[in-house]
């Protein structure tokens, strides 16, 4: 899924300047809110 | 037994039919919503629908109630949410129903945008439009964004955490329904973006746009439609709504090969799909058999036996029970119906029970009758 307005983890990490963060913490620090922004529009939409 | 072991065991009729298995005997699923839980409880549905607490309460009092092998009802709409949001699409009706108004968020010149990057539109143009908050200047329009966002994942998190203590408390399954639900990608452009009166004439003037619109929006969909735990046990349930409008030909090229592709993806990635069949499909049924092996087809409409004979080999088949017979019918009248749709559909184990519509109002039945009905189908419907 490609969007101007989605980010995927290595583009949220390099937008955030973040240049390493442990790949455990990774998702639920950072992409998990991504992922529930999308899944919101979506639910709005629906 | 205790309940912890009850619900192991109702989980574990789910789990053999969703994997091809005969189950010990037909699982009850109920697909009721919050409001008929509301009003069963004898709650106001103006009033209490607003409070997460009181409607699991009411879920809570109508699980006890009925031996159905999952939690009765689920809440998917959040009255305070679209009320914060200024919703054009979900409003409360005078009887506290929420009701879903025909709109169109998306507009025929917003086509190119929406292809060359669907979601992105959705968020500039379409949610502004269907939410007036969100339409607002400066911070009141992210004001709202929040309130909204915040609202729903925090909802959802309460309802979720008092499905499972229901679930445990009444020994039930912890499936239910929908894991998820996300419509096909053309029902999707067609619900609440273009709107039905919109989409008709798209697909006489834009139908390259529309077929191109369907194909920017089934990545959306697939990403939505998958939940961290999706499986083929907690699946995502796909109602559909625009097919049984639309003329064959426009079906074929417009509607199935999204909705096909939906499906195999998410079959791909080890996930179930319940997909609710609305209204008459009778014309469609050769391409529903293309579906991926198991999927649930819960259908509305139709000649049981004719859609036993021509999908019940590959498919898993629900629904079909009419809600109508449970309002009018006698308790003998009711339980005939329900030995007759068993007697044909349960044999070979890929059949779930439950009724051909969800359940929203006290009116839609006579709920001694269905009562009834499922202790009826719990001790018949058995295999071994």
């Amino acid at each position: 899924m490609k969007s101007e307005y989605y980010l995927n983890s290595e583009k949220n990490l390099r937008k955030y300047e973040i240049p390493e963060i442990p790949q455990d913490y990774e998702w639920a620090s950072l992409q998990e809110m991504e992922e529930l922004v999308f899944s919101y529009v979506f639910f709005l939409i629906s | 037994m205790n309940n912890r072991d009850i619900m192991i065991e109702k989980n574990r009729l789910f789990e053999d039919v969703y994997y091809g298995h005969v189950p010990k005997r037909v699982p009850i699923l109920s697909s009721g919503d919050n409001s008929f839980c509301l009003e069963y409880a004898g709650f106001d549905l103006r009033k209490e629908q607003f409070s997460i607490e009181k409607n699991l309460e009411a879920i809570d009092i109508t699980t006890k109630d009925f031996e159905t092998d999952s939690i009765f009802a689920t809440m998917v709409r959040i009255p305070q949410m679209y009320k914060m949001l200024g919703a054009r699409n979900f409003v409360m009706g005078s009887d506290g129903l929420m009701q879903h108004l025909e709109i169109a968020s998306l507009h025929e010149d917003d086509y190119e945008d929406f292809i060359q990057d669907c979601y992105k539109t959705i968020c500039d143009k379409a949610l502004p439009r269907m939410y007036t908050e969100f339409g607002k200047d400066g911070f009141q329009g992210k004001a709202a964004f929040a309130k909204g966002f915040f609202t729903f994942y925090s909802a959802m998190a309460q309802l979720g955490e008092g499905y499972i203590k229901i679930a445990e408390k009444h020994g039930k399954a912890i499936y239910n329904m929908a894991n998820v639900a996300v419509c096909t990608p053309f029902d999707m452009l067609a619900d609440q973006l273009r709107s039905f009166t919109g989409i008709s004439k798209d697909l006489r003037r834009r139908p390259e746009a529309v077929e191109a619109a369907c194909e920017a929006l089934l990545p959306c969909a697939i990403k939505a439609g998958t939940k961290p735990n999706s499986s083929r046990v907690q699946r995502t349930f796909i109602p559909l709504h625009m097919a049984p409008y639309m003329r064959t030909k426009d079906f074929e090229r417009f509607y199935w090969p999204t909705f096909k592709k939906y499906v195999e993806a998410l079959d791909e990635l080890g996930i179930g799909t319940n997909v609710f069949v609305e209204h008459d499909w009778s014309r469609y049924y050769d391409y529903l058999y293309e579906l991926p092996e198991n999927t649930l087809l819960i259908i509305e409409e139709g000649d049981f036996k004719e859609i036993k004979k021509k999908l019940g080999g590959k498919h898993i088949l629900s629904g079909f029970y009419p809600l109508n017979v449970l309002k009018t019918g006698t308790e003998e009248e009711c339980l005939n119906m329900a030995k007759e749709l068993i007697e044909i559909l349960a044999p070979g184990g890929k059949y779930i029970f439950a009724l051909n519509k969800n359940l929203l109002t006290m009116r839609d039945i006579n709920p001694e009758n269905l009562k009834s009905v499922i202790c009826y189908v719990k001790k018949e419907a058995v295999y071994s």
